[in-house]
Parts: C-alpha cells; sequence; structure tokens
C-alpha cells in the first residue's frame, strides 16, 4: 500500500508537515499586518474625502445591520467596500493559480497564461466590449466561460495522444491555444477601433465594476478554486519530490496536476472576469512567497500567495484610484510598480 | 580739347546704362533663380478626398465636391446631400483608407483627421497632400477650421462668409437659457465612466447649450494634443457631483442604443445619483457630442431640447 508506507516513512513527511519556523510566522505575521493596513486604506481612501468617523459608522452600521441612509455611506458600502472585497478575491485567487501551477508544473515561469486562460478570457470580454456593447453586463460571465473553455481546450490536447498529461505537452498546448485567442482579440480590436478605448482599459486592468452584483456573480467560482487549490496543498508536495516518488506515495501524478490545473483556470477566470488582465500577480507572488519563507513547501506558499497577492492588488487598487483622483488609472502597471521593486531586491538577496 | 570735353559725358553716360542694364539683368536673373528654387505656392487642389464628416461637409458648403469621403458609420453626422455623387471609402486601423484605392482616385489633397495621422506619411509618400489637422476639437475653433478647409481650396471669401454665419447660428442658439443643470457627459464603453472634459468638444457643447460640466475642472492625463479629453472617472466622485443629468454617448451600432441605455439607467454605482432617480440618463442615437458637426447650432439646440430641457 503505497500511502501506507508514505506514512511510515519519516524522510518524504518532511515537506508534508514543515516544522514551523520563526522566519515563516514572521513572514505570515507581516503579510497580515500589511493586508490589514491596506484593507484600512482601501475604505478610508480614495476618488473623493469621507470623514475617518463616517467610514468607520457606515462600516459598524453594514456590520450591525443599521439601515442608515446617506452620500458618505452610500460610497462607502456600495463602493468602496465591494470593490476592497473584490480587490482581496481577485489577489488571492491569482496569487493561488500561481503557486498551483507552478507547484504542480514544476516550472517557475507557469501563471495562468500558460494555460490559455488569459488569452480566452481576454477574447470572452473582447466578445462583448467590441462586438455587442449593449451587452455589457454579460462581460464577466463571458470572460469567465471563454477563459475556462480555452484552459478545456488545452487539458484535451494535452491528455490526449502520446506523452499525454506531460508537462512539456500542456504548456505547448497552452502556447498554441493561447496564441489562437490572442490573435482573435487583436482582430476583433482592429476591425472595432473606434471601443478600443474600453478594451485597452479592461486589458489594463481595472477593480471598476458594477459591484456587489458582479462579486456575487463570480464568487462561487472562486469559492470552488480555493477549496480545491486548499485540498491540493499536500498532494502538491508529494509531487515535488519527483512523479515517481509520488505515485509510491499513493498520489496520482497527472490526477493531481489535472485538478490542480483546472482550479487555477477557475481561479485566473474569476479573476479576469472581475478585474481583467493581471497576470503578474499569478507568475510573480508565489516566487515572492518562497523567498520570503526560505520554502517551497506547498502548506505554506499556496496559503500565503494568496494573502500577499490579496495585500498587493489592494495596496495597488488604492494608489491607482487615488494618484490622479477623481481620474482612476489601471490597476495592473500601478501593482507592477509596488511589486516588482520588492521582487527584485527579494531576488537579489536570494542570489 | 573741346571733342574730349564732349566725348566724356558720353562715355560717361553710356558706361553708366552699360552698368544699369547689367544691374537689371542681375537682379532678373537673381529673382527668376530664387522663384526657381523657393517652393511653389500650392495651388488649390482641384481633385480631393474627405476622411472625416465635418471636412466633407465643409467642403460641399464651399461648393467643392470631393471625389470620395469616408465612408461614415452608423452613428456619425450625416454627410451633405450635395455628397451624394461622391465615392465612399471604407476606413480601417491605422491608415484609414486603403491606399491602393486612394491612389486609384489620383487625389491632389486628402483631408484627414489626427485619427487617421499614422497613414499621413504614407499618404505624403504617394506625392499627395494631406491635411489632418482641420477638425475642430473645440467648439470655438470651427470657423477656425472653417477658414483653413476654405483657404486650401482657394475659396477664402466664400469661407469667411460661412465661418461667420455657423458662428453666429451657434451663437444665437445659446440664447434664451433658463435652467442650467449639472451634467456628466460619458462615452458609453463598457462598465468603466470615461467622462469627457472640460476641453472637450462635448464639455463645449454642453456649456453652451446652458448645462454645467461637472468635469469641467478636472485635469485630463496626458497631454490635450494628443486627445486626453477624457478620463477614466471614479463612481465615487460621479455619486458627490451628483449630476442631475447624465449622457452617455455610445460607441456602438444604433440597433445596440436601446440595449446601452437599459444598462446605463440600471448602472449600480450610479443609482443614487439625481439623474438616475429622476430618469435623466440619457443615451443619444448618434455620436455628434464626440466629434465635430459642420453644424454645432443644430446640436446645440437639440441637446437644449432633448436632454437639458431648459
Amino acid at each position: 500500500m503505497p500511502a501506507a508506507a508514505a506514512t511510515e516513512r519519516p524522510a518524504p513527511e518532511l515537506p508534508l508537515a514543515p516544522r514551523v519556523s520563526v522566519r515563516r510566522v514572521l513572514v505570515v505575521a507581516g503579510i497580515v499586518v500589511a493586508l490589514v493596513a491596506a484593507v484600512c486604506a482601501s475604505l478610508a481612501l480614495g476618488s473623493v474625502k469621507v470623514p475617518l468617523d463616517q467610514v468607520v459608522d457606515a462600516m459598524f452600521g453594514w456590520l450591525t445591520g443599521d439601515q442608515a441612509r446617506g452620500v458618505d455611506r452610500e460610497i462607502i458600502l456600495q463602493l468602496r467596500l465591494p470593490r476592497t472585497v473584490t480587490a482581496i478575491a481577485v489577489g488571492a485567487s491569482l496569487g493561488v493559480a500561481g503557486a498551483l501551477l507552478q507547484g504542480s508544473l514544476g516550472n517557475p515561469l507557469a501563471s495562468p497564461d500558460v494555460v490559455g486562460v488569459t488569452g480566452g478570457a481576454a477574447f470572452g470580454a473582447m466578445l462583448v466590449i467590441l462586438l455587442s456593447p449593449g451587452h455589457v453586463a454579460l462581460l464577466p460571465l463571458s470572460a469567465l466561460v471563454f477563459g475556462m473553455v480555452a484552459a478545456l481546450l488545452v487539458l484535451m490536447i494535452s491528455w490526449t495522444g502520446t506523452n499525454r498529461g506531460g508537462v512539456g505537452r500542456l504548456i505547448l498546448s497552452g502556447i498554441a491555444i493561447g496564441a489562437i485567442f490572442t490573435a482573435a482579440t487583436s482582430m476583433l480590436m482592429a476591425l472595432h477601433p473606434s471601443r478600443a478605448p474600453s478594451a485597452v482599459m479592461w486589458l489594463a486592468g481595472s477593480l471598476q465594476t458594477e459591484g456587489w452584483p458582479t462579486i456575487r456573480s463570480v464568487a462561487p467560482y472562486l469559492a470552488v478554486g480555493l477549496v480545491l487549490a486548499f485540498c491540493l496543498m499536500r498532494p502538491l508536495n508529494r509531487l515535488a519530490l519527483g512523479d515517481e516518488v509520488a505515485a509510491s506515495l499513493g498520489t496520482s501524478p497527472r490526477l493531481v496536476r489535472l485538478v490542480a490545473i483546472v482550479a487555477a483556470a477557475i481561479l485566473a477566470s474569476g479573476s479576469a472576469a472581475l478585474a481583467g488582465l493581471l497576470g503578474f500577480l499569478g507568475i510573480v507572488v508565489p516566487h515572492a512567497v518562497r523567498l520570503l519563507g526560505g520554502t517551497s513547501n506547498n502548506t505554506f506558499v499556496v496559503p500565503v500567495s494568496a494573502l500577499a497577492g490579496a495585500t498587493l492588488l489592494t495596496a495597488g487598487d488604492v494608489v491607482a484610484r487615488t494618484l490622479k483622483a477623481p481620474l482612476e488609472l489601471p490597476v495592473g502597471p500601478m501593482m507592477v510598480a509596488i511589486g516588482v521593486p520588492l521582487f527584485l531586491w527579494l531576488l537579489r538577496r536570494a542570489v | 580739347m573741346a571733342g574730349v570735353t564732349v566725348r566724356m559725358p558720353f562715355v560717361r553716360r553710356a558706361a553708366a546704362l552699360r552698368a544699369l542694364v547689367l544691374a537689371a539683368l542681375s537682379v532678373a536673373i537673381a529673382a527668376a533663380a530664387l522663384a526657381a528654387a523657393a517652393p511653389a505656392r500650392a495651388e488649390a487642389p482641384e481633385r480631393v478626398v474627405a476622411l472625416t464628416p465635418f471636412t466633407a461637409n465643409i467642403l460641399a458648403q464651399l461648393g467643392v465636391t470631393p471625389v470620395a469621403v469616408a465612408e461614415p458609420a452608423a452613428t456619425e453626422e450625416k454627410l451633405s446631400p450635395r455628397l451624394r455623387g461622391a465615392q465612399r471609402l471604407a476606413m480601417s486601423h491605422p491608415n484609414g483608407p486603403n491606399l491602393e484605392q486612394l491612389v486609384a482616385l489620383r487625389p491632389d489633397a486628402v483631408f484627414s483627421s489626427p485619427v487617421w495621422r499614422a497613414g499621413t506619411p504614407k499618404i505624403q509618400n504617394l506625392g499627395i497632400r494631406v491635411y489632418d489637422s482641420l477638425d475642430p476639437q473645440r467648439l470655438g475653433t470651427v470657423p477656425i477650421g472653417i477658414k483653413k478647409i476654405a483657404k486650401i481650396v482657394g475659396r477664402e471669401a466664400q469661407g469667411v462668409a460661412l465661418a461667420n454665419r455657423v458662428q453666429r447660428e451657434y451663437r444665437a442658439a445659446s440664447a434664451g437659457i433658463r435652467k442650467h443643470p449639472r451634467v456628466l457627459l460619458v462615452l458609453g464603453l463598457a462598465q468603466y465612466t470615461l467622462a469627457m472634459l472640460g476641453n472637450s468638444w462635448g464639455g463645449d457643447i454642453i456649456e453652451a447649450a446652458g448645462g454645467e460640466l461637472v468635469t469641467k475642472n478636472i485635469k485630463p492625463i496626458g497631454r490635450t494634443s494628443e486627445g486626453a479629453v477624457v478620463g477614466n472617472l471614479s463612481n465615487e466622485a460621479v455619486v458627490r457631483m451628483n449630476p442631475d443629468v447624465i449622457i452617455v454617448v455610445p460607441h456602438g451600432a444604433a440597433d445596440e442604443v436601446p440595449a446601452i441605455a437599459r444598462y446605463y439607467r440600471n448602472f449600480a454605482p450610479w443609482r443614487k445619483t439625481k439623474a438616475a432617480r429622476t430618469g435623466r440618463i440619457y443615451v443619444p442615437t448618434d455620436d455628434l457630442l464626440l466629434q465635430a458637426t459642420s453644424d454645432p447650432a443644430s446640436l446645440i439646440r437639440k441637446v437644449r431640447r432633448e436632454y437639458l430641457k431648459n
């Protein structure tokens, strides 16, 4: 029984049950503090000035079910709060999606782009924005559906024929399918140049949504993706020991890889549906977490990537909507401006 | 001696005459050489192509019929009936017209716009004059644009008369305003609030129609000359500005306008604004608030009558 063997062998158990280190505790504590600060800033700061006591009153009123009305309360509860929730959900989802893909494919460059999700979601969004602007309410759904369709196509191609389920086959299929969707997106933009400004806004990433209705429509998918991801943490650790060792420990490498890719595709598609393309988070956040924690253990990397992704996106969004207020800047470049120097600093220390 | 005294003035006169003739010849040769070296004064083009509705309609009003005009999009300004005979050119990014089709028309000049500026050098390389900055970006520059077009086609007098008439008409259209509602003018593109700012054509029209543009004091991000007349406005600011009227100009086909209107009338972030509560979110079926029209007076009257109700 491989599973029984796994429980009897102490050495492979190490990555499955990591020792609690002071460094990692400090990293988690630091990220949690940063996330709380970013959330507070996200609620307190915005394009218009709302006194802090009004922000606190509105939040307490929301928590206690108080139905009081007013412009400031409307701004906090119907605009800033859903936006903050969106930033947390999307940041966490993209961080986890990147961690899942890098962990399952054993490739440090893996991100939602690799499985075609980004290209598919962009095509889905452009279909609505450019071809049918009258049905813009369907934009999140279209991005979600086409992101998942792209991932499904990649999986179908890579899970058939010779060497099916192989990492190389999967990555190449993802690049091919992604290229098809990217080409179709470019063609749509070239054919409808007058509507290109909103396409550019979406591609650059923005957390400007309709608010709670959009969150409600996408949240179930993100919840499923996150639950799957947390269930995969230990199997991914076994996979990190190599396919043969993982198989000897009772883990099916192909099944783990398949479920990880499906979960990552759901998370990345849902994120694109809410906030456009923010691929940077998916590739950089898990690396930054590994460098900070000094470990590749997925029971650490996956949840902490969720926290770090949420922190970075929430902070980036605060900058994007306050720097040139009352006008907003796209959040993608802001997040890169904050995240890349931090990442390069970590990288330099690691090297 | 006498002969000498008699001949000397004659010799001097002859020498002076020779010098005068030589000098005149030198001046004439120099002038001819300069004239040959200097660029020839641009003659009025006979065969012109107009790629914007504004230039096409102004040319028609000046009595010049372009050999071809750009195929107008579904919601753009209607072309003058005088342009019925002009060939229609399909436009595509980035150049604008198909260059082979354009050359086949043998135009002397092309009236283009900043939108198609990427194609300007390519058309110029074909030996065709291109004017791509004549479409007015502001209401106040309409008369200037008209005069410039008229000068190029050699109809300056008609141009001045037309410019004065247009200016007189749009000023008259602003007369007798009774109410000044606060107006938000946005480009209807997806879920973003892309607001027209105070330096935009649409903003000028709203102000001329008696509206108070709520974004008039917001500085654009980027240079106005590069088209920075629209900004992605925060919905928090929209709620705080609380406009009386919101006008959403769609960039969609006319048949999509009802669906676009439904979307924006139920747009959750705007639901608390006075415009949403009083049912004053309007979605025009044309895009005249986005680009210059040759008849701004009619547009101002329409905005007053249909949207501002003042």
